[in-house]
């Protein structure tokens, strides 16, 4: 990203990539608002590092956004003292066409509480749909990680979500 | 682990972040903040204090990204974010999804409290309402209100054509064709009829229409609520979920209106399937809604049908309704 011109490569690379990159950033952080501030966050640093960054602007804007997430997330610290709270849950009494949107919601906020590589790495494979070479060299980190971080992840996710799945996995595969 | 929780995990994410939209001006505000910290880190560094304004900026940079949620399946602070997500689905398939509205409203009675009178009642008769891309057309069964008071109440079908440009030298008027059939006195007349309700306004404006329409002085004479009443309800941002219940037997939930938006209450349940309201509830009157694909079938219920033998009557410009 040239310095002459960088207001307006940014302009374009939100024309062209923005909604990706915010939901993304969304998914990372688990709310519109801190999605729209870390992405803003990200082009701030974009800003400042445009003359450094070699390759792509949009690669080096994801990358930014998944370890300032993390590092948002790691300052936070509550999440060990959350889980008990998961497990203790029960599920919905009653199946009905509330439990698919129940279980959705439990599942992006359960997405919330994995540790920040792995839920780097399911958002990227499973919503981003990228390959595990490419989730790797997005994330700076070998493709045996990105593996072992997505089988842990959904494991993780699978195991907090079971007082929901019960109910809800038949109703979203109705809806 | 089976392909079937990652499809679901996808889904999920689908429905998180699927309908997020860039806001204007990101970029701006980025290259801003961005200015603003050259012009602080280059007065620290002359002051000496770059080490303290760094680490402040940094945290600024990042300090919005939050740490997880409480996760309650029942409610709890969790619950909030869905909330929004439950009104800002509706309010999305209500104004963008190519349907035809229903709106029943079932003989009732309501009760209002207005200024000055103390509790007023108001007899509520039958009616059926379609509303599709600026028509719409109305059933109205009057017997109910025959049998209380007013003898002289018509049973009336009345369709609407779009609105035409605004006036000349007064841009809030619209003109409309309206075609009305009297099955009472089995008569029926068309005409160009004037209206001042173009569309529901956004933002605060929104929240001055739901107001203007939940007044209590004219609760008992509004007995259909347009798709863009409802629009603006759900724009207003007034709307907070307040539970689940069943409408005829269907899951829904509940958004309830606060004082801010409307003088009488208002309940809005939504189908958790779609998000496209299934009944409202004003100051107790009840209306249930259908969402109809416009085949041509279901687009023939927009148009009224003139009887054979029914005498035409008067089609003169009237008014502003």
């Amino acid at each position: 990203m040239q310095d002459a011109g960088g207001a307006a490569d940014l302009e374009r690379l939100l024309a062209d990539r923005g909604e990706q990159l915010l939901r993304t950033a969304v998914l990372l952080t688990g709310s519109h608002q801190d999605g729209e501030d870390l992405l803003q966050a990200g082009l701030e640093r974009l800003l400042r590092q445009r003359r450094r960054i070699e390759g792509s602007p949009e690669a080096y804007l994801r990358q930014t956004l998944y370890h300032l997430a993390a590092d948002g997330w790691r300052r936070q610290g509550t999440w060990r003292a959350k889980l008990p709270l998961i497990r203790a849950s029960q599920p919905p009494p009653e199946p009905d066409l509330m439990a698919a949107a129940d279980l959705r919601d439990a599942l992006i906020r359960i997405l919330q509480m994995l540790p920040p590589q792995q839920r780097a790495v399911i958002v990227l494979r499973y919503w981003e749909q990228l390959t595990q070479a490419e989730t790797a060299a997005a994330l700076g980190c070998s493709e045996g990680t990105v593996k072992s971080a997505a089988s842990r992840g959904l494991k993780r996710m699978r195991d907090l979500a079971s007082p929901w799945l019960a109910t809800g996995i038949k109703q979203e595969k109705a809806t | 682990m089976s392909g079937e929780f990652e499809e679901l995990v996808r889904g999920s994410m689908e429905w998180f972040a699927g309908d997020v939209r860039l806001p204007a001006g990101l970029a701006g505000r980025a290259r801003r903040h961005h200015r603003r910290r050259q012009r602080v880190v280059r007065a620290a560094i002359a002051a000496g204090t770059a080490a303290v304004v760094s680490a402040a900026a940094v945290i600024a940079a990042t300090g919005g990204v939050s740490g997880a949620p409480g996760l309650h399946p029942h409610g709890g602070s969790g619950r909030v974010q869905a909330a929004a997500y439950v009104v800002q689905r509706a309010e999305r398939a209500v104004s963008t999804k190519n349907l035809i509205m229903e709106i029943s409203t079932p003989e009732q009675v309501i009760t209002t409290e207005q200024p000055g009178k103390g509790p007023v009642r108001s007899f509520v008769p039958r009616s059926v309402w379609w509303a599709y891309r600026g028509r719409s057309r109305a059933e109205v069964y009057a017997a109910y209100l025959r049998r209380h008071g007013r003898p002289d109440a018509a049973d009336t079908d009345t369709e609407d054509g779009p609105l035409g440009k605004s006036l000349p030298g007064n841009p809030s008027l619209h003109p409309f064709t309206q075609t009305t059939v009297n099955y009472s006195d089995r008569t029926w007349s068309r005409g160009t009829q004037l209206t001042g309700l173009a569309s529901a306004p956004a933002g605060v404006a929104a929240c001055e229409l739901v107001k203007d329409m939940t007044d209590p002085l004219i609760a008992g004479d509004v007995f259909f609520t347009s798709p863009s009443f409802i629009r603006a309800a759900l724009a207003c941002g007034g709307l907070a979920k307040t539970g689940r219940t069943r409408v005829d037997g269907a899951a829904a939930i509940v958004l309830t209106g606060t004082q801010r938006m409307a003088k009488l209450p208002i309940t809005l349940y939504v189908s958790p399937a779609t998000y496209l309201p299934v009944r409202i509830v004003i100051g107790g009157l009840r209306q249930d809604y259908r969402w109809l694909a416009p085949t041509t079938a279901n687009l023939e219920m927009l148009k009224v049908r003139i009887p054979p033998g029914f005498r035409r009557v008067g089609n003169a410009t009237q008014p502003a309704r």
